[in-house]
């Protein structure tokens, strides 16, 4: 019972501490620091300002990757092409060279 | 009529961009929106830093300002507003953490300090007031909004009205519920530690 009794006054007197409540003064700088603020949002950006928000965007990320992955591509196939080429152009010496020999031999020998 | 006048004259001088009346706007109004940030967030940096926002949205949108409230009332539910994002994006991060320790990976500390006394308190009342505060960050969203306003701010139930858009009925009805859950939690608190 008595302890019933100091509860509820503990809690009449937690209810009723707010009055007389004074209000609670800002810093004398907010002021200050408010218009910090505005002026540096004001400022113009740079040309850097203006790359680094560029680089930053996932586009820009996106769009390199799928212009490095191409590069990659164009210059895979062409060495492949190159390859091709260089391996059809020893083919194509040789077999002429192998071919002329011959012609040369065999009329070399119906001469005699 | 001078002061309406006087305020009619400073909202027009606001909207024509005048730096000056931005200063007389915030050295006016300063220490009403940080008292009331304070009495939401319990946290005289956050109050800080919510105040600074006030002032830079209310400086971005005064011209969106249509003059059918007073200027204060405007600011008010500004603040209001910037205060329950903050509370309501801290609840989230708190729920994500949370989840996050259950599969064993939070480092971070996302609860707040809840030890929080309103430097307007008067001394010998302090100890109540600590525990009054705890139980006011649990009330409802509306009910906290109206209590903070009339008991911490100290508006009318008018004022508390135009902030937030309701009748003085409602918001003597949100009051009277706020008083009875605090009532109720101050005694569950009271009886786990008397």
């Amino acid at each position: 019972m008595k302890q019933n009794e100091t509860i509820q006054s503990n809690v009449e007197a937690a209810l009723g501490s707010l009055d007389g409540l004074q209000r609670a003064e800002a810093n004398p700088y907010l002021h200050t620091r408010v218009l910090a603020r505005l002026h540096n949002r004001r400022k113009p950006a740079t040309a850097w300002d203006t790359a680094a928000r560029w680089v930053a965007k996932p586009v820009f990320a996106a769009a390199i990757m799928v212009m490095v992955i191409a590069v990659n591509y164009a210059i895979l196939s062409k060495s492949k092409e190159r390859q091709l080429h260089a391996s059809q152009d020893i083919e194509n010496v040789l077999s002429a060279e192998y071919a002329t020999t011959n012609m040369y031999s065999l009329e070399s020998v119906a001469d005699r | 009529m001078a002061q309406q006048l006087s305020e009619e004259s400073l909202i027009e001088r606001l909207k024509e961009g005048d730096e000056a009346a931005f200063s007389d706007l915030v050295r006016l109004n300063k220490d009403i929106i940080y008292n009331t940030a304070l009495g939401f967030l319990q946290n005289d940096l956050d109050a800080e830093d919510i105040a600074q926002e006030v002032f830079i949205k209310a400086f971005d949108s005064i011209s969106g300002f249509k003059g059918e409230s007073k200027l204060s009332t405007w600011l008010y539910r500004i603040t209001v507003t910037k205060c329950l994002d903050l509370l309501r994006s801290r609840k989230r991060k708190k729920r994500f953490a949370y989840v996050q320790s259950i599969f064993g990976a939070n480092d971070e500390l996302v609860v707040q300090p809840v030890d929080f006394v309103h430097p307007g308190v008067v001394e010998e009342r302090k100890a109540h007031a600590r525990e009054l505060f705890k139980a006011i960050d649990q009330l409802p969203e509306q009910q906290k909004i109206a209590f903070v306003l009339a008991r911490v701010e100290g508006l009318s139930h008018k004022e508390v009205g135009d902030v937030m858009d309701a009748s003085v009925p409602a918001v003597e009805s949100l009051l009277q519920r706020a008083k009875l859950n605090l009532r109720r939690l101050l005694t569950d608190y009271y009886q786990q530690h008397l």
